[in-house]
């Protein structure tokens, strides 16, 4: 029994809005605030950025040549590093060099787009991979779209992109008893292979790793290990003695949402060599992942998108509510007026394209979300605003802006 | 601590104003307060300073506190009367005699708005702790609940005499109605009877705040039970598309310091620059009205703006049905009973954050009475946005639902018996 133990992690920075007030619409085009966006991405780079990545590459060369990662970033995060802390793209790029370390493909902006935009998901893919090239190095084969969202449209999209691998959240809701510790392939797109993330095992590590209430708590690599080595005696019979891990997170989690002195990085730090020295481990990138999924394994089908947020595991948390939809709806509704003002090759088209491209990050969506909004959870932590709706009309007055500018009848949303 | 003397538990509650003679939200919440009691199996018998006719309900009795006593035979005894209340300036228990509300109609009729009992309001506060000092010789209650400050001297008369628990409710503080420029007797008369009160009920967590914070009272012994919808209002009505709406922007209230009214005007002249169409309505009157017509002229917005003067109950519901938006720009406001009309109205509200309401009502836009540009531009927003304003009322609505008044009564309920002992449950044999 052995257990392939892939981790992806995903790094993202949105372009977050300045308080915008209408009285600048049609006055003032700059929508972004500059200074909170260099002040987060300088502390984020800080905390966990540069120490983590300095910690991997240690870890690499320790255990030269079986340890390995894989890293899915966005161009938004990519240009905000590149404008506000350069240092941290020498310090990926250095962790690509060693050659152990893989890129995964995503739309630019974090977007929405495999759900609204066939044409402009493309679009982005493309622009991402362009970004990366320049930035970083070419992601590969293997596709995460945002927030893991998956349904059998956005694979079929994702397989017609050329990609041969799309990452997936291991739901409950999808799985069932099915086997998530295994590539599966997508109904929708044979040709395209499944790359579960393990939610229990991942979020172990995510969101509980510092919880006091938790009975593991403290987590050690030992007892992490022995988790990990029950998964792969676990596996059911048709697996053949081989089981795919796949642990995919927020890489802000390391010293960001989970603080250093939680001993985060003491923990990573000691993983790599407990797994290895116990045996029946191995870690691989996405891509190798690919090379041993048979072209009859079973298949997944997914009617309904699925993702890794919240407890629902659907979209909810970006168009869960009535301001959401009207919000992503203008938004798209501008495309072909953003179109046409690019191919008209006004002096600010590669201007307007951009912003409208930042408008299109689903954290804005995010900001909005009323799920459990009198609670005050997580969409609150870190979302800039005082409330959803503020967030929502700080967005609709930015939109409207963007909308006179391409010459697009102002945003009503009935 | 509890009685055997009864079948229920009885309650002697003091009040100030009552429906249908009140003058703001402190008359509608009495009532609910004493009706969801009664609900519990309390036997309440509410009493004012006068009241034309008696009311009874199940378990619970209103009535005027001279009229109690020419029904019972007593007299009053005046002698625990306490010194400090020998005051007989001129004290207001919400505002000047000027200051008509939206709400005054039903209890003057002659338009004579004095407050509700005369401009002599020490001496009415002083002649009622006396006749309320006579009433608990016979009235054999278990707990004094008293509203407002008015009422004050009068339950601590009363429960001091008969040893009774003393409970206050606190629907608003002197620092609420005149800020810095509070008058220092009746100051004086909140943090004595706070400090001696066995509990005292808060209206919010934001009254709370202030009762510790400018009476330094102990915060283990003061909590927090929230008003609910009126009652005997109509269901809630759906949120109306905008189409039937009118592009009406309405301030409803006293229009004094502490409602904010100026500010409302401010936000007003930053919306009109953008939105041409919106009109601003002035529900009430008050010592500023002429203030604000000034200030509406030197903003450039006298054209949009109408003083419509005070509003009947009914009235005020129909307006609201038709306007597009509330706005609540209070300087300090405990609770807020008019954000929760407004959205049974179908209409969305922009609420203070100085304000008691906000608490309950997550799901509404809130500003600082100051900041009048973002108001400005939540209004603009409201007004350009019917999605946003069907969310708002759609979700605040749901949240309305979840206050009652049943539900207040048991919180009160519970501090009855965990500060006195005196259980409801147990006594009304079920009524739970």
């Amino acid at each position: 029994m052995s257990l392939d133990v892939c981790f992806y992690f995903q790094v993202h920075q949105p372009w977050r809005l300045r308080p915008y007030p209408f009285r600048d619409v049609g006055r003032r085009h700059d929508y972004f605030d500059d200074e909170a966006n260099a002040r987060i991405l300088r502390r984020v780079a800080e905390k966990c950025y540069l120490p983590m990545n300095a910690l991997l590459l240690k870890l690499i060369a320790r255990h030269r040549p079986h340890f390995r990662v894989s890293f899915s970033v966005t161009a938004t995060a990519l240009e905000q590093m590149a404008a506000f802390a350069p240092e941290v793209l020498v310090s990926f790029r250095r962790l690509l060099a060693t050659g152990q370390v893989e890129l995964l493909a995503e739309t630019s902006h974090h977007s929405l787009a495999a759900l609204y935009s066939p044409r402009e998901f493309a679009a982005q893919v493309r622009h991402h991979r362009a970004v990366c090239r320049r930035l970083l190095g070419a992601p590969g084969r293997v596709f995460r779209n945002t927030e893991l969202i998956v349904s059998d449209a956005v694979a079929s999209q994702v397989a017609a992109l050329g990609y041969s691998g799309l990452c997936l959240e291991g739901a409950d809701r999808l799985f069932g008893t099915r086997n998530v510790a295994a590539p599966w392939r997508y109904a929708a797109a044979l040709s395209l292979v499944a790359l579960p993330r393990h939610y229990r095992l991942s979020d172990d590590i995510a969101f509980r790793f510092s919880d006091r209430q938790w009975a593991a708590w403290p987590l050690g690599v030992e007892r992490y290990a022995d988790w990990l080595q029950g998964e792969a005696a676990a596996l059911p019979p048709e697996a053949d003695g081989r089981g795919f891990l796949g642990l995919f997170m927020d890489y802000e989690t390391f010293g960001e949402h989970q603080w250093a002195d939680t001993g985060i990085f003491d923990f990573m730090r000691a993983l790599p060599g407990e797994l290895l020295k116990r045996g029946g481990f191995r870690f691989i990138t996405p891509s190798q992942a690919l090379a041993r999924v048979p072209v009859g394994a079973a298949t997944l089908s997914l009617p309904d998108p699925v993702s890794w947020a919240d407890l629902e595991r659907d979209t909810s948390a970006w168009d869960g509510n009535a301001i959401q939809r009207a919000a992503l709806a203008e938004a798209f509704a501008l495309e072909p007026f953003v179109r046409r003002h690019h191919a008209r090759h006004a002096a600010d088209a590669v201007r307007v394209v951009e912003d409208w491209r930042r408008l299109l990050t689903s954290d804005h969506a995010y900001y909005m979300s009323t799920k459990h909004w009198a609670d005050g959870d997580v969409h609150q932590y870190f979302s800039p605003f005082e409330s959803p709706y503020d967030a929502c009309i700080n967005y609709m007055n930015v939109l409207a802006d963007l909308a006179q500018r391409v010459g697009a009848p102002a945003p009503r949303p009935a | 601590m509890t009685s055997q003397r009864h079948g229920s538990v009885r309650v002697l509650m003091l009040g100030w104003e009552y429906p249908p003679r009140y003058v703001g939200g402190l008359g509608k919440a009495s009532q609910g307060i004493a009706r969801g009691l009664a609900d519990l199996g309390a036997d309440v018998l509410f009493v004012l300073p006068r009241f034309r006719k008696a009311q009874g309900e199940t378990r619970l009795q209103v009535s005027g506190a001279r009229e109690w006593l020419l029904e019972h035979g007593a007299t009053p005894r005046g002698e625990r009367v306490p010194r400090w209340l020998g005051v007989t300036s001129r004290l207001q228990p919400y505002a000047r005699p000027s200051e008509r509300t939206a709400r005054d109609v039903d209890a003057y009729g002659s338009g004579d708005a004095a407050a509700l009992y005369g401009s002599d309001l020490g001496h009415e506060v002083a002649s009622f702790a006396a006749r309320v000092a006579a009433i608990a010789d016979d009235a054999q209650a278990d707990v004094v609940h008293a509203h407002d400050w008015m009422t004050f001297p009068a339950a601590m008369a009363a429960a001091d005499r008969h040893g009774l628990p003393l409970f206050l409710h606190v629907h608003s503080t002197e620092y609420d109605r005149s800020g810095d420029g509070a008058n220092p007797d009746i100051a004086a008369i909140e943090r004595i009877a706070c400090e001696r009160a066995d509990h005292v009920f808060a209206v919010s967590d934001y009254t709370r705040g202030l009762l510790l914070a400018r009476y330094g009272i102990d915060p283990a012994k003061v909590s927090v039970v929230y008003n609910a919808p009126d009652e005997d209002a109509l269901p809630p009505a759906p949120p109306s598309g905008s189409e039937i709406r009118q592009p009406w922007v309405v301030f409803l209230g006293r229009l004094t310091f502490q409602k904010g009214p100026d500010h409302f005007l401010r936000a007003a002249a930053e919306v009109a620059r953008l939105d041409p169409a919106a009109r601003y309505l002035i529900c009430g009157t008050g010592d500023m009205l002429d203030a604000l017509k000034r200030q509406a002229g030197e903003l450039g917005i006298a054209d949009r703006v109408e003083f419509r003067g005070f509003l009947a109950p009914g009235a005020v519901d129909r307006l609201l049905a038709r306007s597009s938006l509330l706005v609540m720009p209070s300087v300090s406001e405990p609770f807020g009973l008019v954000a929760l009309e407004a959205l049974c109205a179908g209409t969305p509200v922009i609420l203070s954050r100085q304000s008691g309401v906000r608490e309950v009502l997550g799901h509404s836009l809130q500003v600082d009475f100051w900041d009048h540009e973002k108001l400005a531009d939540q209004i603009l927003a409201v007004l350009r946005l019917p999605v946003l304003a069907r969310q708002l009322v759609e979700e605040g609505q749901a949240q309305l639902a979840r206050l009652s008044w049943d539900e207040s009564a048991q919180r009160i309920a519970e501090a009855y018996a965990h500060v006195a002992g005196v259980d409801l449950a147990t006594l009304a044999g079920g009524g739970l």
